[in-house]
């Protein structure tokens, strides 16, 4: 099986992103602030994304995240104190995580089930087929007698649902999605 | 700006849709110009398909023999007995797409970015492309602007960029297209062939250009053209280049670059020849710098700057 970009992307970047937006949320960039600078961080990464193995993807992520930060900082017309406290805290290695967040494969099933056994009724058999079973989504709809508009519409609400929990280090969302969790969910999210 | 939630909001639904299936066309132009709107929404997409990605690796994982089967108590029986399957078929679905990469830049913008191939595209002024590398094939989709790519050689795998007009196709090669008068490829490195529904039209090596108007008529195929290309190309360092063009082509290859548009007022000045190269996205500068040389008066507006003949005193 070939890997695709967002196999590479689940592989080597989600895992890091709660300790990105950790880094942001200390760096003293606002709720709002940090989504758009993850967003943005998300499209610089693809762009750049070429295929193979990236060393330290931890290294090169937060170097792009703070490429990205500098950007917009200089963006904004009006360079806030606080801002400028940004720069040199964003310079600041210290401020960097350091390991990469690695879940053995146990961890990983683990948090997966989690989250999709989170999500409210429908929403939870829609992913269930489609992503469990990997039924096509017009089968899904069949199976479980809906619309295929409601099944896509399943489909986009959970995807952001479980995407905040995996991603959201602060977000109760995610503890809850941990503690749910049979089991040893003790790295990666921190 | 849109907010970051609304952004995802959208993203999530373009996921879902490409998760029933292939897009058609009209929906892949939706989905190019939707993400060509703001950087973040690609950024937002992509992040989606690796929440997706890595939910499909769920189904993997379960399926891997070396680990025992923990029984996990699921709240309804049906998806309980879905769970319970031993080797859950993966989903791939969602792998159809991943092997599209689209770039897209703005007004005077210029991008650059490695495939992962190891060809290198860069994207001029105002463009638009969707890349597409399969085991047998590499394709390139151009539907707007301009874009030079040097091509990492495969001889099994011909590396072939697609226009509105027709197609151009090359093995391992440095050559530029642009879209913006119909077809113009110039080549510095190696031959490429320019093809309409598979049959030959031109090939066009090393230090050649060819061009074709809007009607895909063929205008031109000229050799020895090393230093037109390397004009050409200026763009690749910021700049336009000009070599006794009208100051009527002047403006018009300068203005795509800029939001702040030059305007000629008269016949007169339109037809002066120009030379030299210019900052592209410094249209004040460029009239600042003609104003210098010729008879020419700048007038700078809000929106705008006009080119006219200087009163004679």
């Amino acid at each position: 099986m070939s890997s695709g970009r967002a196999e590479w992307f689940a592989e080597h970047i989600l895992p890091l992103e709660p300790k990105v937006r950790a880094w942001l949320r200390k760096a003293g960039w606002s709720r709002e602030e940090v989504e758009d600078l993850v967003q943005e961080t998300y499209a610089r990464l693809a762009a750049a994304w070429a295929g193979d193995e990236v060393i330290h993807p931890s290294a090169y992520v937060f170097a792009t995240v703070r490429n990205v930060a500098a950007d917009q900082l200089r963006r904004q017309r009006i360079v806030s104190i606080r801002s400028v406290a940004d720069i040199s805290r964003l310079n600041a290695s210290d401020s960097e995580p350091d390991a990469e967040a690695r879940l053995t494969a146990h961890e990983e099933l683990d948090q997966l089930r989690a989250a999709i056994e989170r999500l409210p009724g429908q929403c939870r058999a829609v992913f269930v087929l489609r992503k469990v079973e990997g039924v096509s989504q017009a089968e899904t709809a069949q199976r479980l007698g809906l619309a295929q508009s409601t099944v896509e519409k399943h489909v986009a609400r959970g995807m952001r649902m479980v995407a905040a929990w995996l991603t959201r280090p602060d977000d109760e969302g995610l503890k809850a999605a941990n503690s749910n969790a049979r089991r040893g969910l003790s790295r990666g999210n921190r | 700006m849109e907010t970051a939630d609304r952004v995802e909001a959208a993203a999530a639904r373009w996921l879902a849709r490409h998760d029933a299936g292939p897009l058609d066309e009209a929906e892949t132009r939706a989905f190019d110009d939707w993400c060509a709107g703001d950087p973040r929404r690609l950024g937002a997409f992509v992040r989606l398909q690796a929440v997706s990605a890595r939910l499909d690796r769920a189904g993997a994982l379960s399926g891997m023999p070396v680990r025992p089967r923990r029984s996990w108590v699921y709240p309804a029986a049906g998806i309980a007995a879905a769970l319970a399957l031993a080797v859950w078929p993966a989903s791939y679905a969602v792998h159809d797409l991943l092997h599209t990469q689209r770039f897209s830049t703005d007004i005077g913008q210029q991008y650059r970015a490695a495939l992962p191939d190891g060809t290198l595209v860069e994207l001029n002024t105002a463009t638009k492309v969707a890349v597409e590398l399969t085991p047998d094939a590499r394709e390139v989709r151009l539907p707007r602007g301009e874009a030079m790519f040097e091509v990492a050689h495969d001889g099994k795998r011909p590396f072939v960029v697609k226009t509105k007009l027709a197609e151009v196709r090359a093995t391992g090669t440095v050559f530029s297209v642009c879209t913006e008068k119909g077809l113009e490829v110039a080549v510095r490195e190696g031959t490429v062939e320019v093809m309409r529904e598979g049959a030959l039209i031109a090939r066009v090596s090393a230090g050649e250009t060819f061009s074709m108007d809007r009607d895909g008529k063929v205008t031109s195929h000229q050799a020895n053209q090393d230093d037109r290309i390397a004009r050409e190309l200026a763009w690749r360092d910021g700049k336009v280049a000009f070599a006794g063009e009208t100051l009527a082509q002047a403006v018009e290859e300068l203005n795509r670059y800029n939001r702040e548009k030059v305007e000629i007022a008269d016949p007169q000045t339109a037809a002066i020849h120009v030379g030299g190269y210019f900052r592209a996205t410094d249209p004040e500068g460029f009239a600042r710098a003609l104003e210098k040389s010729f008879p020419i008066v700048a007038e700078v507006a809000d929106d705008k700057v006009v080119l006219h003949a200087r009163p004679l005193a």
